[in-house]
C-alpha cells in the first residue's frame, strides 16, 4: 500500500503535519515541509520478462516428457518472475528549527543537521 | 491534499507526453515511448551503440499545494545493467525532439547520482499544475563487450520538497 502524504495545516501559530496515524507539531518558529519521492520508475515490462521464459519453456515442453505437475510448476515459477510491484511512494515530513532537521515517515525518525537528506 | 505527481516521457517534435510513472521506459533506436521489440539497440561489433534520448519530466496533474522545491533524480548507485551497458543522464531546461546520441559528452553516468549526490532538476519554487522543473535526459550505451538480451531493470527515484 502506498504511503500516505502528510497534510500540513497552520493553526494558532503552530504548524501541524499528519498522515492519519502520526501527527507532528512544530512550534516556536519551527517549519514543516513534505519530502516526497517516487522510487522504482523504469521497471521491466511483463513482456520483457515473460517472452524469453515462455519461449524457452515452450521449447522444452515440446522436447521433454514433462509431467503435468512439472509443467504447471514451471509455469507458476515463470509467473512469479513478473514484476508486479508498483513504484514506491515515499512520504516524509521534515521539521526544521535553527538548522536542525527532523525527518520522519511515521515509523522512523531521524534528527540531523543535514538539510539535503533524500528518501 | 498533496500534489498528484506523474513522470512523463516526451516524444516527437510536438513533445507528445506519455505517463511513465508506473510504466517501462524502453531505450531504443527510435523516438517513441512504445515498449516493444522494434528498433532495438544492437550490440556493435566494435565501438559503442547509442540509444535515442529519453526526455522525462515531472508533471503535477492535481492535488493542492503551495510550492514544490528541490526537484532531484538519483539512482541506487549501482548498475545492474551488466558489462558493456551504460546509462547516462543530464538535466536540460528546454525540450528538443529526442535524437540519437553520438557521444556521452555532456552526460554523467546515472549511477554516480545517488541520494547523497543527486541530479538537480530545478530548485524551484514551482507552483500550480503542469510540467515542472528541468527535463531528465537519459541515454543508454551498448559496447561490444555487452551480453545480448533484455537488461535487468534499474531503479530511478524522483524526489522533491513540498509545502
Amino acid at each position: 500500500m502506498d504511503a500516505i502524504p502528510f497534510e500540513i495545516i497552520r493553526q494558532n501559530g503552530l504548524e501541524i503535519a499528519s498522515n492519519g496515524s502520526v501527527r507532528v507539531i512544530a512550534e516556536n518558529g519551527a517549519k514543516i515541509k513534505r519530502l516526497r519521492a517516487i522510487k522504482g520508475i523504469m521497471k521491466l515490462s511483463p513482456a520483457d520478462v515473460l517472452l524469453p521464459k515462455v519461449n524457452e519453456f515452450a521449447g522444452r515442453l515440446l522436447n521433454e516428457q514433462m509431467t503435468a505437475q512439472q509443467a504447471v510448476g514451471e509455469l507458476l515459477a515463470i509467473a512469479g518472475m513478473v514484476p508486479t510491484k508498483e513504484p514506491e511512494k515515499v512520504e516524509w515530513a521534515v521539521i526544521e528549527l535553527d538548522g536542525v532537521f527532523v525527518y520522519t515517515d511515521g515509523k522512523t525518525t531521524l534528527v540531523t543537521k543535514n538539510p539535503g537528506l533524500q528518501p | 491534499m498533496a500534489a498528484t505527481v506523474t513522470i512523463v516521457e516526451k516524444n516527437g517534435a510536438g513533445a507528445t507526453e506519455t505517463d511513465k510513472t508506473s510504466g517501462t521506459i524502453r531505450f531504443k533506436n527510435a523516438d517513441d515511448s512504445t515498449v516493444d521489440l522494434n528498433d532495438p539497440l544492437v550490440k556493435p561489433s566494435s565501438g559503442t551503440e547509442y540509444s535515442f534520448e529519453k526526455w522525462l519530466q515531472m508533471k503535477v496533474t492535481g492535488g493542492s499545494y503551495s510550492q514544490i522545491t528541490d526537484l532531484v533524480a538519483y539512482s541506487d548507485g549501482s548498475s545492474g545493467l551488466g558489462t558493456g551497458v551504460g546509462l547516462f543522464a543530464k538535466a536540460v531546461t528546454t525540450f528538443a525532439q529526442p535524437a540519437e546520441a553520438t557521444a556521452t559528452t555532456g552526460y554523467t553516468s546515472f549511477f554516480s547520482y545517488t541520494s547523497g549526490s543527486p541530479l538537480s532538476l530545478g530548485a524551484g519554487p514551482f507552483t500550480s499544475t503542469g510540467l515542472k522543473g528541468d527535463h531528465l535526459v537519459m541515454i543508454m550505451t551498448v559496447d561490444n563487450t555487452a551480453s545480448g538480451g533484455v537488461t535487468p531493470s534499474e531503479t530511478l527515484t524522483l524526489a522533491w520538497s513540498e509545502i
